[in-house]
């Protein structure tokens, strides 16, 4: 574990000194990583009671009753990004996992084997976005000698589905109370579906910003955003982060940066979570810029205060991810026109059965609509299985193919 | 038209009560290329095996009902909805915990399903239909129990007449002739186990190869329990029945029935220490195994999950485990053998100690 | 009486004949082929013309391996995994885990007295097996043979992510082409397969508190893989003098047993 706290205390550290010598900057991208970091650091705290929770649980609910949670993909990718998870896997793999399963959830169950980490109390496991995932909780709290809650997330989508759904939240934060003493306050509920809503706002103007030509990011600077910031939702430091995007938005928008852009691409699903330059080079050799990624975007109406744990289980089930294949094209597609997207890159995550499973449906969903797709087969936890100069050489051709439909040339920029 | 099924979970007596015949898709023992194309390789050989016998259905009008269990399940009904469209798909979400709230989110599911299939048939659900074709589904599993303790005496025989190839019938059966297969197969005295074969426990998922169980037996082990997903879980029901209930009672019934069969491993129960695994350990005791073989498949997840859990438990409970994993298409390896006759090699000299 | 093991594996058929006592005669290595019927055939000849002095005695035999069910006249085919036990339980009775890394699969068993209590196998991949040290020997341009003092030349050991032979020796060149020394990467090489190898030792034996382990198979010839092993698992490990012909005595143990009766003991080592 010292490892793991040392990396966290230095980022920690440099993050914050940087942030304060920039004084008034937003510096959008710096406060979202020390949000992560701080997270991450209370999770290795041993005095403090946390939860490991499926993605799709409303993180709103527990940060309204001060349980420091998150998902167990959140640990494998802070320890992929710091250069510390294979030990994780290995360990996971020594304990019988197989090498089959998703390393996202393989190093969380080797942060548990291995006891890296101080144990979390608290395992509410979802059925979206993966029931891999689900069962990766289920696992842990066994091993761990604890009771899962389990919140069932159907593919329907009736009025029954949402009353469904809204029952078991309920019952989650019954089953929080029960674990951790602490009640949920109506005060605190609203207060985090309002601040989540001020969030949301903020997220709807950055995202629309960025569906401008040429794009005002860079490729790499909203890498997780919309992946990550849900676990703050409800707090101030969603707000803070998301308020800084905006800030720095509005005034690239008043001072545009030069940029090289030449192709606007799509990333689905998840980046790679280690450290690669891949995704840089691109856009420093050939203008190729990832201008949207997927779980990037607002995919619900504002939460409603009057109706919290409705409107929390519609934003579930109606997440396009969550969906049939085809609702999760039609979103895809939705990106590829609001951005002007000239390619889509997917990376098909080894072991992913629920995103990658749609390997072929999402190629041909895309095809018929004329929208280049690259299918990358990768690992983006495992540094272990990644060939660089195989990704790189796809992704290259990729590019490389695009330009040559758009008539420009192929070569690489000087 | 019938309703092709892949899940055990498949509420047949529904089926039943609109006079539908139903069958189970097993997976095709070919290798599933276009399925793995249609979606990717790595998903279980299970949905890539069930994918490749739809591309080849001959009967346009079947209707297939898919059980949402997994995500190997969901794509499987994206695969479907996008080859056969919408109005021959069902889908039917299955709770993951299977306790009061999922059972009654199952039960409404199950009503809804019968209005989808009142519009596709233009039948009405009646109430004493549905309660016949529970009561009769209830006595195949009563006829099943019969035949599990034939079963534990003789052990599961290989071939056109052993007990694994009458269980893989009745699901294409209607339950009148199943019982009646059933009756045929228990009508002689049931023979003494061969004294050179071990006793074992075999469980876990259906395999591509149907082979595989052939294997086991010519290993010299006798399975005395079969706990496989083919096996008796298809047809557990057994509930207490009254005429006079309602429609939506009687599918409430049915639901707490169907969830609360030999457990799947699909299912996650908001509990300490694993139901699961203790059904097996307690099935393997109760038919006197001397050891237990696990069939799973590559790329099934719930399975990947449970298998160190599995391993412990049989390992702390001194019963011996063999884990196999089969593969998609045609796959019996002579690695598959070798694993199983040592195995059989193992319990033999601890036998002998 | 002649007892003859044969163990028939895809890329050497391996020969042991013990007399009636037990005791080790001669044993032979030679290699599969295409034909395994021809070497089979070859291996046998060759272990009986190495008997000194020359015998005409009848021969039993029991086949294990791969090819286990080609050998017309065996008395009984017996896997891999029972003969290694008993093999092993021989040489080294204190044995209570044995591990064996042959060719191009490794095993892994729990044994008690020369009885199996459990076993894991990996025969679906080369990686960590005789073949990849092969392959990583070409890519060094050494011999296999030299593999163990190089490791001994060294404290360095590299780090060698790749699971997979053919990308492990891509990784080698690049590697090599980096300026990193022979030693270190042949360390790392080592290290992979001690990992690779422990995970199935630990699917037999979650805990190793108290076991006595050896290791069987051509590649317990390396003492840099025995020691990478050894440290990996934190437990000294003990080799037999002809770690490949483990299968193949125990086939012939076994031959022994099954023929004078099961109430014959085990033979008495002096």
């Amino acid at each position: 574990m010292s490892q793991v706290l040392a990396y966290l205390d230095a980022t920690i550290d440099g993050l914050t000194a940087k942030l304060e010598a920039e004084g008034k900057a937003p510096n959008p991208r710096k406060r979202f990583a020390l949000a992560a970091m701080r997270l991450a650091r209370r999770l290795c705290d041993p005095e403090v009671v946390t939860a490991w929770c499926g993605v799709a649980t409303p993180f709103e609910l527990l940060n309204a009753m001060g349980v420091p949670a998150c998902y167990p993909e959140f640990i494998g990718g802070v320890l992929a990004s710091a250069g510390l998870v294979v030990p994780t896997l290995e360990a996971a793999e020594q304990c019988g996992y197989s090498s089959d399963s998703c390393g996202y959830h393989r190093a969380a169950l080797g942060v548990i084997t291995s006891r890296l980490l101080p144990p979390p109390r608290l395992f509410l496991a979802t059925s979206q976005p993966c029931s891999a995932g689900m069962y990766a909780l289920e696992s842990a709290s066994r091993i761990l000698g604890r009771s899962p809650f389990v919140l069932h997330v159907p593919t329907d989508r009736s009025e029954a589905a949402t009353s469904y759904v809204t029952r078991q939240l309920g019952r989650l934060v019954l089953h929080v109370s029960a674990i951790t003493g602490r009640r949920l306050a109506e005060a605190d509920l609203a207060e985090a579906i309002l601040a989540s809503n001020r969030t949301r706002a903020s997220l709807v103007e950055v995202f629309e910003r960025c569906t401008d030509v040429p794009s005002p990011i860079r490729s790499t600077e909203l890498k997780n955003l919309g992946i990550v910031l849900p676990l703050f939702f409800g707090t101030a430091e969603a707000e803070t982060v998301a308020g800084a995007w905006l800030d720095e938005l509005r005034l690239r928008a008043e001072r545009p940066p030069k940029t090289g852009e030449r192709l606007r691409l799509l990333w689905l699903q998840n980046r790679l979570q280690f450290k690669s330059k891949l995704i840089e080079d691109l856009e420093t050799d050939y203008g190729a810029v990832i201008v949207a990624d997927e779980f990037n975007d607002i995919t619900w109406p504002p939460l409603d205060p009057e109706n919290p744990l409705q409107s929390l289980a519609e934003r579930i089930l109606f997440h396009p991810y969550s969906g049939t294949a085809e609702v999760r094209i039609a979103h895809l597609l939705d990106l590829v026109r609001r951005y002007r997207v000239d390619g889509v890159i997917n990376p098909c995550h080894f072991g992913c059965k629920q995103g990658t499973g749609s390997r072929g449906l999402i190629e041909r969903g895309l095809r018929r609509a004329e929208v280049p797709v690259l299918n990358l087969e990768v690992d983006c936890i495992d540094s272990r299985n990644f060939s660089e100069g195989q990704v790189r050489t796809r992704l290259q051709a990729f590019v490389e193919l695009l330009l040559q439909r758009r008539e420009l040339s192929a070569e690489v920029l000087p | 038209m019938a309703v092709l099924y892949a899940c055990s979970f498949a509420p047949l007596a529904l089926f039943d009560a609109f006079g539908l015949t139903s069958r189970r898709l097993v997976p095709s023992a070919k290798d599933p290329a276009v399925a793995g194309g249609m979606l990717h390789d790595n998903l279980c050989g299970h949905v890539k095996g069930v994918l490749e016998r739809i591309f080849s259905w001959p009967d346009p009008q079947d209707l297939f009902l898919v059980v949402v269990s997994c995500d190997a399940m969901r794509r499987m009904a994206d695969a479907l909805l996008e080859t056969w469209g919408p109005a021959r798909v069902l889908v039917l979400d299955l709770p993951v915990c299977p306790d009061e709230e999922g059972m009654r989110y199952f039960a409404a599911s199950l009503i809804k399903l019968g209005q989808r299939l009142t519009e596709l048939t233009g039948r009405p659900l009646h109430a004493h239909a549905l309660y016949r074709s529970l009561a009769l589904r209830n006595e195949l599993a009563e006829h099943l129990e019969r035949l599990r303790g034939q079963v534990h005496t003789e052990g599961v025989r290989t071939g056109p007449a052993g007990a694994m190839n009458v269980l893989r019938e009745l699901t294409d059966l209607p339950v009148g002739e199943a019982l009646e297969r059933i009756d045929a197969f228990l009508a002689p005295p049931p023979l003494p186990r061969d004294p050179n074969t071990v006793p074992v426990y075999l469980f876990g998922t259906i395999q591509p190869d149907p082979r595989y169980f052939d294997l086991v037996v010519e290993a010299g082990l006798a399975v005395t329990g079969l706990g496989t997903c083919d096996a008796y879980r298809p047809h557990e029901v057994a509930f207490a029945l009254a005429p006079e209930l309602s429609t939506p009672a009687l599918l409430e019934a049915y639901a707490s029935a169907l969830l609360g069969r030999s457990p799947c491993p699909t299912l996650c129960r908001c509990e300490r220490s694993s139901t699961l695994v203790a059904h097996h350990l307690a099935a393997a005791h109760a038919c006197s195994a001397r050891g237990a073989v696990l069939l799973t498949l590559k790329y099934c997840d719930p399975y990947l999950a449970k298998v160190p859990e599995l391993r412990r438990a049989f390992q702390e409970a001194n019963c011996p485990l063999l884990v196999l994993e089969g593969e998609a298409g045609p796959n019996l390896p002579g690695q598959a053998r070798t694993r199983l006759q040592a195995f059989a090699e193992l319990l033999t000299a601890r036998g002998v100690a | 009486m002649i007892y003859l093991g044969l163990d028939i594996g895809s890329l050497t058929c391996d020969a042991v004949a013990i007399d009636s006592e037990g005791r080790f005669l001669a044993g032979a290595v030679v290699p599969t082929g295409a034909r395994n019927l021809e070497a089979i055939a070859r291996a046998r000849t060759e272990v009986l013309a190495a008997l000194d002095p020359p015998s005409t005695a009848q021969v039993v035999v029991v086949s294990t391996g791969y090819g286990r069910d080609r050998v017309a006249d065996r008395l009984a085919a017996v896997t891999e995994i029972t003969c290694h036990a008993e093999g092993i339980a021989d040489l080294l009775p204190r044995t209570t885990l044995l591990i064996d890394i042959g060719g191009q699969d490794s095993k892994a068993i729990r044994l008690d007295a020369g009885k199996v209590l459990d076993f894991a196998m990996n025969d679906k991949c080369a990686a960590g097996t005789g073949r990849f040290l092969e392959a990583m020997a070409r890519a060094l341009e050494i011999e296999v043979t030299e593999l163990q003092d190089l490791d001994a030349a060294t404290t360095s050991t590299s780090a060698l992510s790749s699971m997979c032979t053919v990308f492990a020796e891509s990784e080698v060149v690049s590697l090599l082409a980096g300026g990193t020394a022979v030693p270190s990467i042949v360390r790392g090489l080592h290290r992979a397969i001690a990992v690779r190898t422990a995970g199935l030792v630990r699917r037999v034996a979650p805990s190793l508190t108290g076991l006595s382990i050896s290791m069987s198979g051509g590649v317990a010839h390396n003492a840099g893989v025995v020691r990478a092993l050894s440290e990996e698992l934190g437990l000294p490990i003990s080799v037999p003098p002809r770690p490949d012909l483990v299968g193949a005595l125990g086939a012939a143990l076994i031959a022994r047993r099954r023929h004078l009766g099961s109430t014959s003991s085990r033979p008495l080592r002096t």
